[in-house]
């Protein structure tokens, strides 16, 4: 008969095995679950990027009234804003893009979102927020992290040489 | 006391277990697949079909606003393209002349059109990124009485960047009518 110590020693090799097992069970089980966890994010932030081209495509579409063109959009009015700086102009492009996004589904009770309109050869930004983004960097709560792009696009300027660049943002909303 | 071969058996298998550990490591650095998710590659097709959508929207607008420019230019040039077959009298262009009748020198404002328009709708695709869309693409009609049509006559090639950086897919879809625009 072998003393209790021996016994140990010769089920030690396979405890061993038995541990090294056990532990890459939960190795690769965590590690699979954190992957499906990636590839269900990228396929959300995939189809929501496409949600968000579809979306700022149809708001740009917009009809708006403007006294220059006969039916015309919004993409017509924010290039015309950036040709003759028509600050009343801009506040009824304002009012317009308050009313479309914040119907839409980038704004829920994890985010918002935000639009820039930026013409690159006047160096001129503007920068339009939902209320639920103002509020966010009024109190400090927006870091660069926090806004994502989710879709940009280029509208001719009637000015030929000139173009507005629209990038639409989805602002997270940051809890403290 | 284990006897030497079944302690080989054991340590082998423990071996075994970290030679696949270092196998499936050296695995996941390999160079990832074209689609690395299910269903990746719809999404990126569904992708470029906004990309398309996008340009066809920019040559919308292009067009708008060339068509504006052009009934500008032809009224400041007395209706004509370039050439004023009657010459001109003060910067203002004459429609007759002596030597000829007033019917001769009357500009043909379809043909002048166009050609304006053409010139003035090539002006604003050079900015658009990737200078994807052709110069020159359109042949236009002018229907009723100020309805603007243009039909392509090249694809437009939309490069699909994460396939790899040579394909390029072309979009034939809804491409060849630019834009009808009504001016009354």
């Amino acid at each position: 008969m072998k003393g209790k110590k021996a016994q140990v020693e010769d089920w030690l090799p396979t405890i061993l095995l038995i541990v090294v097992l056990v532990f890459l069970f939960f190795f690769f089980s965590i590690s699979s679950a954190n992957s499906a966890e990636k590839s269900k994010e990228q396929i959300e932030f995939q189809t929501s990027s496409i949600d968000s081209k579809q979306l700022l495509l149809i708001y740009l579409k917009t009809p708006f009234e403007l006294d220059a063109i006969q039916n015309a959009n919004i993409a017509d009015a924010i290039a015309y804003y950036f040709t003759n700086l028509d600050e009343e102009l801009l506040k009824q492009i304002k009012t317009e893009t308050n009313e479309f996004f914040s119907k839409s589904q980038l704004e829920s009770d994890r985010s918002s979102w935000s639009l820039d309109l930026t013409n690159p050869k006047k160096i001129k930004k503007i920068t339009i927020d939902s209320e639920k983004t103002k509020k966010q960097i009024s109190e400090g709560r927006l870091d660069r992290k926090s806004k994502i792009k989710l879709s940009e696009t280029l509208v001719p300027s009637p000015i030929k040489d000139e173009f507005i660049q629209i990038q639409l943002f989805s602002v997270k909303t940051v809890y403290r | 006391m284990l006897n030497k071969k079944s302690q080989v058996l054991v340590y082998g298998l423990i071996a075994a277990v970290i030679a696949i550990i270092i196998f499936s490591y050296i695995g996941d650095v390999q160079p990832k697949k074209d689609f690395s998710i299910i269903g990746d590659s719809s999404l990126i097709l569904l992708e470029i079909s906004k990309e398309a959508e996008k340009t066809l929207f920019y040559i919308d607008q292009s067009a708008k606003y060339s068509t504006h420019q052009t009934i500008y230019d032809l009224a400041q040039n007395g209706g004509f393209a370039d050439e004023k077959e009657c010459g001109a009298y003060l910067g203002y262009s004459l429609w007759s002349s002596d030597s000829k009748v007033i019917t001769e020198c009357n500009p043909d404002f379809k043909e002048n059109f166009k050609t304006t328009f053409k010139k003035n709708l090539n002006e604003f695709f050079p900015n658009y990124p990737q200078e994807n869309i052709p110069i020159n693409n359109y042949n236009l009609q002018l229907k009723d009485k100020l309805s603007v049509i243009g039909l392509a006559t090249e694809n437009i090639k939309i490069p699909i960047g994460d396939f790899s950086s040579d394909t390029v897919y072309e979009n034939t879809a809804d491409l060849d009518k630019i834009k009808e625009t009504k001016l009354e």
